[in-house]
């Protein structure tokens, strides 16, 4: 599909570069390589907040001995004030697990609309530490839940107890004191719909109350380290602020990610959408300040330390920061011999890429993107969109079928004689109702695996339409295949949305799920990915960003790759 | 009971594929079942009962779909269908009406008029920004209208229209909280089981790609 070239009145002179299209950008592999970038949700969040520069408080805090109890942090944003409330529990070893099969934690956390006052907190609290058995209000904007890392944080708390500051290396190896192991938002159990707080500015973007909810655990974390220590030595030092800066917050991220792409192909076309056309604004910049060129090379350095930094057992990803870090080496190398283009500097520095890895292309994305707030920030209220998939069921069967042909040439032709083509299927477990993948040929449940079988619908689509005449409506053909409307109206869909479309078989045997987790993962501004397999990975949040205390002081919103 | 939107229509589409019907049916049933009960708290039961006639089926055996049960009269559809029938054929109804906009295209002979069709004609109307306009012994009626799902239709011959370009977008806000029949709501959870697949020692092994812990 054409991709219309959109003009920026912002960025003066263009040159005519086009949005790379769908069925380059839409591939699992390039998915897979993202990198978090200046229109990540945190990073939105991060602005909102530098810009209004929020005390947080905290309005109310019991807490036993062992820092057992609640705690409440309290933040304006947008002119209103919001609260995380904390509770946290005593949990036994055997009762630790990241998994959302869990009924247990170290803390349990909701985000509420407003200041709580006592009622408040004592009628949450069973609720909220049992999480998805409890009902909620539409006070309640979101729910999360976290465990203390195993790691770090009694280290911490024991350094700072004998009045120590913890090992800065040892701090940012881990990179938090508390992972989150689920965030939920928008009407879950009860809590409030996304549609009931879209409204406020601070929360149009997308994520943006769950992302304050893991910004606020991260205070949190802080905050119950020190407390921790002083229980112990009421003299205990609080953390640097190096070192809080250094810890973020950590999450465990498995398939729950990956339907979600599949199934809001609307909102994903306006993530990538958005993405792509930053990039076209900076690629079509006639020339940059010094300033920005400035900051792009120390972008360089500082992407350059966090990558050989980023140390993690599992092989393939080591393998490919390796790669990473010699293109990263040469790119650097060659800028210092040949400097970029005086015209149109930053498209200069792309196609320097195209050649390289997609992880070396997309991070280079990131670092465009950075150096141009000034053209791309405004593009951040483009990222929500509100749309569903609908059916026109005027569209002939013609239109159709040459839809099928422009824009799904990658399912028809997936051979599905190969059963490893079909091998995996996707459903949800009963159990906490955690998305799974299994074997089809091996396992039990495929009759009921989620709709993500697309080569097999798209090619039953092709055969019935070949038959048909082609003036003949959808509502027609739908009439009388009906099992087909499912993916009519997915195929429909990608006429106004063309990013929303996964142009990749993701119940093959080679399918990844990891590059869906990391795509999603990137949006949010995670960073440090951990993959554990290749459908579950650790990940860090906010880890180098400005805490709370910064943020008041006026810290800006400048931490892409600031913290190895 | 309170409960949210999306939870609504994340537990009626659970409760379509848990009785066997397709992915786009329980999806479009799941936002019907949003605007329903924003016209009737007990919507949600009325669904339920619907859901009965079709719980003998699960995914493993889809609820059988008969195209003969429409007549075609040029553009015009006919069909004669019982309350619980719109839960499998009110989508087919829907996309009709768009496809054959200002005229009388769809004529429903049915005992009763359920929310849930209200519900769905609602979300088409949404979706596609016009007018659904029915036309009863009643008169003809704006499918807006709340009363239609009380004493306005009780059934009989109904003629569905649907009229573009109208100035009035006739969209209701969403954004109210939203009550529902806990009774009906626990049954729908009921049928919603049937959508998922029962736990194996594999699959909680396997399945999520992670090990049991995952401590660090």
């Amino acid at each position: 599909m054409a991709v219309s070239h959109q003009t920026n009145p912002e960025a003066g002179t263009e040159q005519a570069i086009a949005l790379r299209p769908p069925s380059e950008v839409m591939r699992l592999s390039r998915l897979g390589s993202l990198f978090a970038h200046r229109l990540s949700f945190m990073r939105i969040l991060m602005r909102v907040l530098c810009a209004e520069r929020p005390q947080l408080i905290i309005t109310s805090q019991q807490l036993d001995e062992n820092g057992y109890g609640h705690m409440v942090l309290t933040l304006n944003a947008g002119g209103r004030p919001y609260s995380l409330i904390a509770y946290s529990r005593a949990l036994d070893a055997e009762d630790r697990t990241d998994r959302v099969i869990a009924t247990k934690w170290d803390a349990s956390f909701c985000l509420f609309d407003g200041i709580p006052d006592v009622q408040d907190i004592s009628d949450l609290a069973e609720q909220v530490t049992s999480q998805e058995a409890g009902r909620y209000h539409d006070r309640v904007l979101t729910l999360s839940r976290a465990n203390k890392s195993v790691r770090l944080f009694e280290q911490v708390v024991q350094a700072l107890a004998s009045g120590q500051m913890p090992d800065y290396q040892i701090v940012s190896e881990t990179g938090y004191l508390m992972r989150t192991t689920a965030v939920y938002g928008n009407g879950k159990f009860g809590i409030a719909d996304r549609s009931k707080i879209a409204g406020e500015d601070v929360f149009n973007a997308p994520f943006q109350a769950e992302m304050l909810t893991v910004f606020l655990i991260r205070e949190y974390s802080h905050l119950l380290a020190e407390y921790c220590a002083r229980q112990k030595n009421p003299d205990a030092p609080g953390l640097s602020p190096d070192l809080r800066r250094a810890l973020g917050i950590g999450n465990s991220t498995g398939l729950g990610m990956a339907p979600f792409l599949m199934n809001h192909p609307c909102l994903i076309h306006s993530w990538m959408l958005v993405r792509e056309t930053a990039l076209q604004r900076a690629r079509s910049l006639n020339s940059v300040s010094d300033t920005q060129l400035k900051q792009f090379h120390q972008l360089l350095g500082r992407a350059l330390i966090h990558i050989q930094h980023w140390q993690v057992p599992d092989p393939e990803q080591m393998r490919r920061n390796r790669y990473l870090i010699t293109e990263l080496e040469d790119f650097i190398a060659t800028l210092e011999r040949s400097p970029l283009c005086d015209t149109y500097p930053l498209n200069d520095a792309f196609l320097r890429c195209q050649s390289t890895s997609e992880d070396m292309q997309e991070l280079m994305v990131s670092l465009l993107l950075e150096v141009c707030g000034e053209q791309i920030d405004g593009l951040a209220h483009c990222l929500s969109n509100p749309f569903t998939p609908r059916i026109d069921p005027a569209m002939t069967a013609g239109e159709l079928a040459e839809l099928l042909n422009t824009e799904y040439q990658w399912a028809l032709e997936v051979d599905l004689t190969d059963t490893d083509n079909e091998a995996q299927f996707w459903y949800v477990s009963e159990a906490k109702l955690e998305p799974r993948l299994g074997m089809r040929f091996t396992e039990p449940g495929a009759d009921r695996e989620m709709p993500f079988h697309l080569p097999r619908y798209i090619q039953e689509l092709r055969d019935i339409l070949e038959g048909l005449d082609t003036q003949i409506r959808v509502a027609e053909v739908m009439l009388n295949t009906p099992h087909l409307r499912y993916i009519i109206r997915r195929v429909q869909n990608i006429v106004p949305f063309c990013y929303g479309e996964i142009r990749d078989n993701l119940v093959a045997r080679n399918c990844r799920p990891i590059d869906l987790l990391r795509c999603k993962l990137s949006f949010f501004g995670a960073s440090h990915f951990d993959p554990k397999s290749d459908r579950w990975t650790r990940v860090t949040l906010f880890k180098g960003a400005p805490t709370a205390a910064e943020i008041a002081a006026g810290a800006t919103d400048d931490w892409l790759f600031a913290s190895p | 009971m309170h409960c949210s939107e999306n939870e609504l229509w994340q537990m009626m589409r659970k409760a379509m594929l848990g009785c066997g019907f397709r992915h786009d049916i329980a999806e479009d049933a799941g936002w019907a079942a949003v605007f329903a009960s924003h016209i009737c708290a007990e919507a949600v039961v009325e669904i339920a009962d619907m859901l009965e006639h079709y719980a003998s089926c699960h995914s493993q055996n889809l609820v059988p779909y008969n195209p003969s049960v429409f007549r075609r009269r040029g553009e015009v559809l006919q069909a004669e269908l019982q309350p619980w029938e719109f839960l499998n054929y009110g989508s087919a109804c829907c996309d009709w009406l768009i496809a054959h906009p200002q005229t009388d295209s769809v004529q429903l002979k049915c005992s009763s008029f359920p929310y849930y069709f209200t519900g769905l004609l609602h979300w088409t109307q949404r979706q596609y920004g016009g007018h659904i306009i029915l036309t009863s012994l009643e008169g003809e009626t704006i499918i807006r209208d709340e009363r239609i799902g009380t004493a306005l239709i009780q059934g009989g011959d109904i003629t569905l229209r649907y009229a573009v370009n109208t100035t009035d977008s006739a969209e209701r806000s969403t954004t109210d909280t939203l009550q529902v029949e806990e009774r009906g709501w626990e049954r729908l959870a009921h049928y919603a089981q049937g959508a998922y697949v029962p736990e194996t020692e594999h699959s909680k092994l396997f399945g999520a790609g992670a090990g049991l812990k995952d401590n660090d």
